[in-house]
């Protein structure tokens, strides 16, 4: 257990948002998706064991065992037996085509929006580089 | 799964005041309960019938099974309390402090407290008096987590201290039920505190118990949904297990608790459409229950 | 003429807010205590108009004014000065703050004592000459006041301003009896000291004000800590706070009065030596009452033990101070502990004092004359049997201290419970100091006196029977007690209770006191009913 009170590992560098009402085990879970998207998390790697994860973001121990569960039944992480929970490594288990449908969906959503703002397509493109800019250096509050 | 404490139908008036009115709550072994509520909403009344200071007028209150009032050695000597008022005896010393607690608990930990103690940079030999409130309530703290209790009480155990003392506060809690399995009751009036660290919430509104479920279950049945009308209404409309509507001409907003399927299905009835659905913080719902009902025509 | 009455309300208003409102409620129970004190005093010099009997109740009333200051100033929780916080953010100046409460304090003692001894006694008696006790007393509470309220940066400086006052408590009163100042100088001495103490006052409380005074926080870097081994139980733990902390009252008491008949005790060595005639030996007196009376403050002392609690100085409700409440003690270990402190504050206090009896009864009758001291005198008259006998009445103080002790267990359920026990504990006391006196100056009253006894300890046994019944059905209602427990102590009891008849019958002479009076006495002495009800009060300020 000590390594995780001194490694750095990309989970630590969650934070959860109080203000945004989800609940905390979702906002768990859509970060550490977006750490296995991004490539922070790879295939493999051991998640923090839940007190440690619970102690360093000050939440119920609870809340982290829902979001792995919730995340081990979409099979996007297993439970090796005493060892620990790991990021799948059986490949992605959405298919490519699910996770370009989602995407379409939200980019549509976005664009919408966007036409009644007035906002250009390419000022949603820039925007869109100037998030993800901001996300990778790992501040991933909104 | 083991209760740990379990109140049915506690009653209790002061004089001609209800304080507490029918209030049953239970929490099982390894859970952190949250207790929201206005001041003089009754919270720190229950804490004082778990504690024993007050006999229930009607009903009943067991923790691990004992009666408090029957075994005041048997519940106190196994609860951890925390109080807003630091309660300690300002004359003592820290090192005295902890030998005088040594003597009652069998249970204490005198390395861990030292532990404690040396996170907190408390001096052993400082005065109690002469801390800063901070200091002295992480005084409290470790008095009351070295000899490990089975039930940790905390009545608002963080209001006036500065966001380092009350953040060492939650992780004490989350320490606590994550490696020990403790139970933790707890009251703040911070509720992005009990937002964290609870897994059941309990709000209770003069003396009465409002709500009591697991903070998950509070969240699903308290979201926030936006309905567009094709027309302009002038009153609310009614659905059922909407509450707390306002709003005015096409877009009126509620309180929802059912699931999404039956909400879509009664607003389509309406000739309308969700047009928004959001979570809310438990303070957005504290503040949306605790509002006067208003009765619409 | 409406402007007028106006401005003169006005002028009423200012005078009488706030200061008198704050003097009234911090002071109303002393005001209550010295009309009672003066009412019984009263009494007894209408009965038999000599002054030695209101000189016990002065004497009674100057251990109430102690006792009082001592409640209203805690010693160690007040910090820099003892001068309520609440009242320094009253918006008014330091003077007028400090200056009128005590004036008018002073003034109302002066004009009642004058009207007093003038109105009641008429200016022929020779109470009269005692005029001088009103600002004696005045002046008294102002020293109290001064030594408590001004900031020392050393706790020494305040012992000696405390010293300095009880050695004036003495002074007074020994001046006029030996007739070193008549009632007039001592009167003006007396005021002086009033006034000086308030213009300490003042600056003290200004001081403290303005944040300028400094408290001693340098103990903290050459402090050591001692090795101390663990408490074995929570009853343990709780002795030693209680100890430690409520325990301090009766030790600060103790050395005041060591002090007061150390004062004694030295004056007497310029004074002809008065003697008494025991087994024709002339034992002198004033070492010999001054070691005895050294002697019996301690057990009597012991309850300071159970009268203090956290908090309990403030509370004004009647719970159990939550600190207390919350300890993990059933209500029967809340009592043992504080009974516990009792014997253990009574036996320390005791053997301290036994030192300093001995060393007064080592002193020369007389200055100059070493050849004979009291203790030689008295070690020549005592036989083995004297000794047990002494020891045996030592074993009673004892126990009626420890009866103190259980009935001062109401004292932590608050304020209003101390002040109850102190008019229940004390008014007796200095009315029997009163009537101690005087039996003592007159022996031939005693007599008189011990055949109003009987019925006074029969009624008393009566209504001590008739609570203790119902007492023990709630104790084992309420489970408080083990079955046990009431069993073995009920017996413990009734079987000393038997001893002490069997030695009573052995030593008193017959014709002086009956069998059954004698068993009715020792019933009301045995403390069973007061530690049946403890309990029953601890459960009840505990769970309301």
């Amino acid at each position: 257990m000590a390594q995780w009170e001194t490694t750095e590992s990309a989970v630590t560098r969650i934070r959860l948002n109080q203000k945004d009402g989800a609940p905390l085990y979702l906002q768990l879970m859509n970060q550490l998706k977006y750490l296995m998207a991004s490539g922070r998390l790879q295939p493999g790697e051991e998640l923090p064991p839940i007190r440690v994860l619970a102690e360093r973001l000050v939440v119920n121990p609870s809340t982290i065992a829902r979001a792995y569960r919730e995340l081990e039944i979409e099979r996007l992480v297993e439970k090796r037996s005493t060892h620990g929970t790991f990021v799948s490594d059986v490949g992605s288990p959405l298919a490519e085509i699910e996770q370009r449908r989602i995407l379409i969906d939200r980019v549509d959503a976005l664009l919408v929006e966007a036409k009644q703002f007035r906002v250009s397509t390419p000022g949603v493109i820039e925007l869109i580089q100037e998030r993800d800019a901001v996300l990778t250096e790992g501040n991933l509050v909104k | 799964m083991t209760q740990i404490l379990e109140i049915n139908g506690l009653t209790k008036r002061f004089g001609e005041k209800t304080a507490l009115r029918n209030v049953s709550l239970s929490l099982a072994k390894g859970k952190v309960l949250g207790l929201i509520g206005e001041n003089g909403a009754g919270k720190t009344t229950i804490i004082k019938h778990i504690l024993g200071s007050y006999i229930p007028q009607e009903g009943s209150v067991r923790v691990f099974g004992l009666d408090p009032v029957k075994d005041p050695a048997g519940v106190l000597g196994n609860v951890g309390y925390l109080a807003e008022e630091d309660g300690l005896p300002g004359w003592m010393r820290v090192y005295e402090l902890q030998r005088y607690f040594q003597g009652f608990y069998q249970n204490w930990d005198q390395a861990y407290a030292e532990d404690l103690r040396e996170k907190f940079k408390i001096d052993r030999k400082a005065i109690i008096k002469q801390l800063s409130k901070g200091q002295r309530a992480r005084v409290g703290l470790m008095a009351a987590l070295a000899y490990r209790p089975e039930l940790l009480l905390l009545d608002e155990p963080s209001s006036g201290l500065d966001p380092i003392v009350r953040r060492e506060i939650l992780t004490s809690i989350v320490r606590a039920v994550a490696n020990e399995n403790r139970t933790v009751l707890f009251s703040s009036h911070l509720l992005s505190e009990i937002e964290l660290v609870a897994d059941q919430v309990a709000m209770i509104r003069e003396g009465e118990i409002l709500f009591c479920d697991t903070l998950d279950n509070v969240k699903q049945s308290n979201r926030r949904i936006t309905l567009r009308f094709n027309a302009v209404r002038t009153s609310a409309p009614e659905i059922g297990e909407a509450l707390n509507w306002e709003g005015y001409g096409q877009e009126w907003s509620c309180l929802y608790s059912g699931n999404t399927a039956t909400l879509e299905a009664s607003v389509s009835l309406l000739d309308a459409k969700v047009v928004e659905e959001s979570w809310l913080t438990l303070d957005e719902i504290f503040h949306a229950r605790s509002a006067p009902k208003v009765e619409h025509a | 003429m409406l402007g007028q009455r106006r401005r003169l309300s006005m002028l009423s208003l200012r005078l009488c807010y706030p200061f008198t409102r704050v003097l009234f409620a911090r002071t109303w129970r002393v005001w209550l205590l010295l009309v009672v004190a003066i009412a019984v005093g009263a009494l007894l010099s209408y009965h038999s108009p000599r002054w030695e009997s209101i000189s016990g109740v002065v004497v009674g009333f100057i251990l109430i004014c102690l006792l009082a200051t001592l409640a209203m100033v805690d010693p160690q929780e007040t910090g820099a000065s003892g001068f309520p916080g609440y009242l320094q953010m009253l918006p008014m100046g330091d003077t007028e703050l400090v200056l009128w409460p005590m004036i008018i304090s002073v003034g109302l003692l002066f004009g009642l004592g004058i009207a007093i001894s003038i109105l009641i006694f008429g200016s022929n008696s020779p109470i009269s000459e005692t005029w001088w006790i009103a600002p004696y007393l005045g002046s008294i509470g102002s020293q109290f006041q001064a030594a408590s309220w001004v900031p020392m940066k050393r706790p020494e400086l305040r012992a000696c301003l405390s010293i300095f006052t009880v050695a004036s408590i003495v002074g007074g009163p020994l001046a006029f009896l030996f007739k070193v100042a008549g009632p007039a100088l001592v009167a003006m001495i007396y005021l002086v000291l009033a006034l000086c103490s308030m213009w300490l006052c003042v600056r003290g409380v200004s001081k403290v004000r303005h944040g300028e005074a400094k408290t001693g926080n340098s103990d903290k870097a050459d402090y050591k800590i001692p090795e101390l081994s663990r408490f074995k139980s929570g009853v343990s733990s709780q002795v030693w706070l209680e100890y430690k902390r409520n325990g301090l009252v009766s030790r600060v008491l103790n050395s005041m009065f060591l002090t007061i008949f150390g004062i004694i005790a030295a004056v007497s060595l310029f004074t002809q030596a008065e003697t008494v005639q025991i087994r024709g030996v002339a034992i002198p007196l004033v070492p010999l009452s001054v070691a005895i009376l050294a002697l019996v403050v301690p057990p009597y002392l012991g309850f300071g033990g159970c009268c203090g609690s956290e908090k309990d100085n403030v509370s004004k409700d009647r719970s159990l101070s939550t600190f207390l409440a919350y300890r993990p003690l059933t209500e029967a270990q809340i009592v043992e502990a504080k009974l516990r402190m009792t014997f253990l504050l009574a036996i320390k206090l005791g053997l301290f004092n036994l030192g300093i009896a001995l060393l007064f009864l080592a002193l020369p009758v007389q200055l100059g004359d070493h050849r004979q001291t009291t203790l030689s005198a008295l070690v020549s008259i005592l036989s083995w049997r004297d000794y047990l006998i002494l020891l045996g009445m030592y074993g009673l103080m004892l126990m009626s201290g420890m009866k103190n002790g259980a009935s001062a267990i109401w004292c932590s359920l608050g304020r209003m419970q101390i002040w109850q026990v102190m008019v229940i504990g004390m008014l007796p006391m200095a009315v029997g100091t009163g009537i101690g006196m005087r039996l003592f100056l007159h022996p031939e009253e005693i007599k008189t006196a011990l055949s109003y006894l009987p019925y006074a300890v029969w009624v008393i046994a009566g209504v001590k029977l008739l609570t203790l019944i119902p007492s023990i059905i709630v104790l084992r209602r309420k489970e408080l007690v083990a079955d046990s427990v009431i069993g073995k102590w009920l017996a413990f009891w009734s079987l000393f209770g038997l001893a002490l008849f069997w030695a009573g019958r052995s030593l008193i002479p017959d014709g002086i006191l009956n069998s059954w009076s004698l068993a009715a006495q020792i019933f009301c002495l045995l403390p069973f009913l007061r530690i049946a009800l403890a309990p029953i009060f601890v459960y009840r300020g505990r769970h309301q």
